[in-house]
């Protein structure tokens, strides 16, 4: 499959790019802000500002995760119902569901939160804040990754459809095992790029009272007058998605050499 | 070899017609196949041979027509056609096989989750199956570590797994090299001397005249030679037939 081979850098090239970004950003800081390193190290990677705080940090990360797990599983198992349904090619479910793919599509996912929980009260509709970020994350990711199945789905060849039909399978046990599997596999890679996006996402739920990773940090700075707590927050979403970029490649590449 | 018993039909196939589009493919074709035979369907390409195979398990839809199988109308609108593919086996060009299933999962797939056998008797069943085929050894294999040859073997152990009544081979030996057309046409003959009724779209003259025991000739979507292989062979009653036979000797 090419789709994905323009999107594989080699890892070192990538690192060399991200060290670059840093140099000239430090260059920069220096060359105009007469910023000494002492002063960022004070104000960017305090530690004293951290003691006693990395709890709070830390549990603000669980939240992150938890956001994440369930919203990763829910948005896939979704998004792959969205894709059944669309290859069905039934036309009024297809105008709906390429209607709510549009919608998604248009959409700032932080609207739609925005709307969920402090919308929908006023129907006297109310979620808290963990079901608002959920269910707004899931619904806008399983678009795309619906979008994902389909396209995986669609790339298997006809013989294998007639091969399972000419079995005696019903186009239920044909989705089941032998296209959903093998389409799965197919779209892993941008599978596991769409849940590096669910994560990422989780971030907006910080505007609402849900004490997640970035929502903690934000607290410690302002508490604290400092902004390190939000430096060490990247780091730690970084711990999260460095394993599963690692990962995203590692798939691609494995599909390059087999494919 | 089994002889072919008149007294029970198969497949009884009445003017059967497909259209792609304007595009006339099967023009009003009958014939009726009877048990045990073993039915070679040739002609040019382009002159329906593959279409004609595929709408018998209405993998592609007839039309118009009637197609009975044993004595169910199998072009009923309402018809179950899972329930009756099961009794009917296919074999095809590019194999088919599942992918991302050892050849062992591939022979047991349908019979475990479509006839309901236990693991355990899929299981033996399919390890016969492979060897009759020369494949115990490739249990394991995916398809992509074997060759087309083995491919198609499996594909053949597959459609034998559900027990069929009828197998279809629609141009089983097309897609391999020379070499390894043998090893496929060596387990067709063997499923000819065991019995089984069988329609083959091919153009190997070898098990044409070894192993079938009637030809159809399909020239534009007509047949228009229909017979035992000894009479086709040597007597074509159409001129189309010879011209198309002269190209392929």
């Amino acid at each position: 499959m090419s789709i994905h081979t323009n999107r594989f850098t080699p890892l070192w090239v990538q690192g060399l790019a991200a060290l670059g970004v840093l140099l000239i950003a430090g260059w920069a800081l220096q060359h105009y802000g007469d910023i000494d390193l002492e002063r960022i190290r004070h104000i960017f990677f305090n530690m004293e500002v951290m003691e006693g705080q990395w709890g709070l940090l830390m549990s603000g990360l669980w939240i992150t995760t938890e956001l994440a797990v369930v919203s990763i599983i829910l948005s896939t198992i979704l998004g792959l119902l969205v894709a059944i349904f669309r290859i069905k090619e039934n036309k009024i479910i297809n105008v709906l569901l390429v209607g709510y793919l549009e919608f998604c599509r248009a959409t700032p996912i932080l609207v739609a939160l925005i709307v969920v929980y402090f919308g929908l009260p006023f129907l006297n509709i109310r979620f808290s804040a963990f079901e608002s970020g959920v269910i707004v994350i899931v619904f806008v990711h399983a678009a795309y990754i619906g979008e994902a199945f389909r396209s995986g789905i669609m790339a298997i060849h006809r013989t294998q459809t007639e091969a399972s039909y000419a079995l005696g399978m019903t186009p239920r046990q044909t989705l089941q095992y032998i296209l959903v599997p093998q389409a799965f596999r197919m779209v892993l890679p941008s599978l596991a790029n769409q849940w590096i996006g669910v994560i990422k996402d989780t971030a907006v739920t910080s505007l609402l009272a849900i004490t997640e990773l970035l929502k903690a940090a934000q607290i410690i700075a302002t508490w604290k007058a400092n902004p390190t707590p939000l430096v060490m927050s990247t780091f730690l979403y970084l711990l999260i998605l460095i394993p599963l970029t690692i990962l995203t490649m590692k798939l691609e590449r494995n599909q390059k050499l087999t494919r | 070899m089994q002889q072919t018993d008149p007294s029970e039909p198969i497949l009884r196939i009445i003017e059967l017609e497909k259209f792609f589009g304007s595009l006339h493919v099967l023009k009003s074709l009958s014939t009726t196949i009877y048990k045990g035979e073993v039915v070679s369907v040739i002609g040019p390409s382009g002159g329906g041979k593959s279409t004609f195979i595929r709408c018998l398990n209405r993998i592609e839809e007839p039309t118009s027509g009637q197609i009975y199988f044993g004595d169910r109308e199998i072009t009923d609108r309402h018809i179950n056609m899972s329930e009756i593919r099961r009794d009917m086996g296919m074999v095809f060009q590019n194999f088919g096989l599942f992918p991302h299933l050892t050849a062992q999962e591939n022979v047991m797939l349908a019979p475990v989750k479509v006839r309901k056998v236990s693991r355990r008797e899929a299981q033996e069943d399919g390890e016969r199956l492979l060897k009759r085929v020369g494949l115990e050894d490739k249990a394991e294999s995916y398809p992509d570590q074997l060759s087309g040859g083995q491919q198609q073997r499996v594909a053949i152990a597959r459609a034998l797994a559900m027990k069929p009544k009828v197998l279809f081979f629609d141009e089983p030996t097309s897609a391999l090299d020379p070499e390894m057309v043998r090893e496929v046409l060596d387990v067709m003959v063997g499923l000819v001397e065991d019995g089984m009724t069988m329609i083959v779209v091919s153009h190997e003259m070898s098990f044409i005249k070894e192993a079938s025991s009637r030809v159809l000739v399909l020239v534009d979507g007509e047949i228009i030679e229909d017979g035992p292989v000894s009479e086709v062979m040597s007597g074509p009653k159409h001129e189309r037939t010879k011209e198309f036979l002269g190209k392929l000797l």
